[in-house]
């Protein structure tokens, strides 16, 4: 088959439906009866078949080449790994909590000299207070049902369940906002952070701003972040992987970085500098801690 | 350093819990895969080495965070993946010139450079699913490294990369599509690129909203 003849053929959902992606979908059937009906299809689909097990098959012999981490590298990381240090042992629980049983014992963390239990849920709780419950007035107007209205509640179950809160590494003085500004990484060090009266500047309407009807709302992709516990996780993780003290929140901005969807997060670190710091939607997700996609100081 | 019987969970147990042993001996269980993971996706040695180290130290961080909704690998390798991923994006926002490849003597590519990613009596086809492969859009790349070279469940690739199941199949297949070409097992068809991988991801979330 030529490269004409394959043109006839969408390729792209050829693959699809060879590699499994339509299952489950109309589009399914749609390319088999195209595949059982049209000749390109057909020869492109046998063609196709045979070049994709092809290649998997090339993947799976370069994969099963062992790769042993050279020694020097696994040395150098060995060392960096047994020179970060661990953090100190919490004993006990602040505010009159519940007891510790058994259990909880053995489920123990350790905090930062600079961070509690009682401070992270805190923080979240301002934040939500401040800034979630705005969200979830926007997020009644445009999607009604949704569960940012009772993200304040949320925080608040959290703050009182104590234990599972992580641990504070940040504080909030500013706002939360979305106003879907496209940042960039190459201008990143240069962004500035969007006013806290969009009208002032003519900017979009601020998400939660006074007698101001919201024409913008979160991008569906970080919803998830809405919730103050997740919330909170991302910015925590966002502190740890900056790792320069106590950091202090300005804006958090439900937006975008290069083209995709991204919380930006302005702060100030505990050297005093300002950053910005663009994470993706998996934030504060076990195992993806910030979702940095990427980071800058200020001038 | 001794090793135990212990779990990877509980390894990380017992690091959270201030064992100063146990975070080391889950990376030395683990770090050949991991090294795997790394130097495929980035295939610069120091690069790969970088992003490892700086994964396992926001592991070692971040360990209390583990809910064990996952098992341990999994989460390890979504960080090590992530922080490969990030590299990936910084080194195309601040594109640098390769150093050819070919015709520098052995000891400078021991010291910097591509790894060798095969035994030599395949080094030839090694190179070229190598080169190959790091043409292919990231998201495909790392799709494929995880289920084709790495032999991991589509299922736990999705968690890993933290999307659905279905992208993880549309990537991998059209990511086949294109090495299939760069390979010689296919004569050219016109494929599209990231805006089919786009359609791709919409219509995978799609399937996965209506399941």
């Amino acid at each position: 088959m030529t490269g004409r003849e394959f043109s006839k053929v969408d390729i792209d959902l050829l693959a699809d439906y060879v590699g499994g992606a339509l299952d489950g979908t109309p589009e399914k059937d749609a390319v088999a009866r195209l595949v059982a009906d049209d000749p390109a299809w057909a020869q492109a689909h046998a063609e196709l078949s045979a070049a994709l097990a092809a290649v998997h098959t090339d993947l799976t012999a370069w994969g099963g080449a062992t790769e042993p981490m050279p020694a020097d590298i696994a040395d150098r990381i060995g060392a960096a790994l047994a020179d970060e240090p661990l953090r100190p042992t919490l004993t006990a629980m602040h505010g009159g909590r519940r007891a510790g049983t058994a259990s909880q014992a053995a489920r123990r963390r350790r905090w930062p000299a600079w961070g509690t239990p009682a401070a992270i849920a805190a923080g979240i709780a301002v934040f939500a207070g401040f800034g979630l419950s705005q969200l979830g007035g926007l997020s009644d107007s445009d999607d009604a049902g949704s569960s940012g209205a009772n993200a304040p509640v949320a925080a608040q179950d959290e703050a009182a369940a104590g234990a599972a809160a992580p641990q504070a590494l940040f504080d909030v003085t500013g706002q939360m906002i979305a106003t879907g500004q496209d940042y960039r990484s190459v201008t990143l060090s240069s962004a500035r952070a969007p006013a806290t009266d969009a009208r002032a500047n003519g900017d979009q309407p601020l998400v939660g701003q006074e007698g101001s009807k919201a024409r913008i709302s979160v991008p569906d992709h970080l919803r998830g972040l809405t919730n103050p516990g997740v919330l909170g996780s991302c910015l925590n993780s966002i502190a740890q992987e900056h790792n320069r003290g106590p950091t202090t929140i300005q804006v958090v901005d439900f937006a975008r970085y290069d083209g995709n969807p991204a919380l930006v997060v302005f702060f100030t670190d505990g050297n005093g500098e300002r950053w910005v710091w663009a994470s993706g939607p998996a934030c504060g997700q076990p195992g993806s801690g910030a979702d940095t996609r990427g980071s800058a100081a200020l001038g | 350093m001794t090793h135990s019987t212990r779990s990877d969970a509980e390894l990380l147990r017992a690091h959270v819990d201030g064992d100063r042993h146990a975070f080391g001996e889950l990376f030395h269980r683990h770090r050949d895969r991991l090294w795997a993971v790394a130097i495929r996706t980035l295939t610069d040695r120091e690069e790969a080495a970088d992003a490892l180290q700086d994964a396992l130290l926001n592991a070692h961080r971040s360990a209390h965070r583990f809910r064990g909704d996952s098992a341990v690998t999994t989460w390890l390798h979504r960080i090590v993946v992530n922080a490969c991923l990030d590299r990936i994006r910084r080194r195309q926002a601040h594109p640098t010139v390769p150093l050819p490849d070919s015709g520098r003597p052995d000891d400078e590519r021991s010291v910097r450079g591509v790894e060798p990613a095969a035994p030599a009596t395949d080094h030839d086809t090694a190179l070229d699913v190598r080169q190959a492969l790091s043409q292919l859009p990231e998201e495909q790349r790392s799709a494929l490294i995880l289920v084709d070279v790495q032999g991991y469940p589509v299922a736990e690739a999705a968690v890993m990369l933290g999307v659905a199941e279905g992208t993880i199949k549309s990537r991998c297949a059209r990511g086949r599509v294109r090495l299939a070409t760069m390979l010689g097992h296919l004569r050219n068809p016109a494929t599209s690129s990231r805006v089919g991988s786009s359609k791709a991801d919409a219509r995978a979330a799609k399937v996965e909203e209506s399941k």
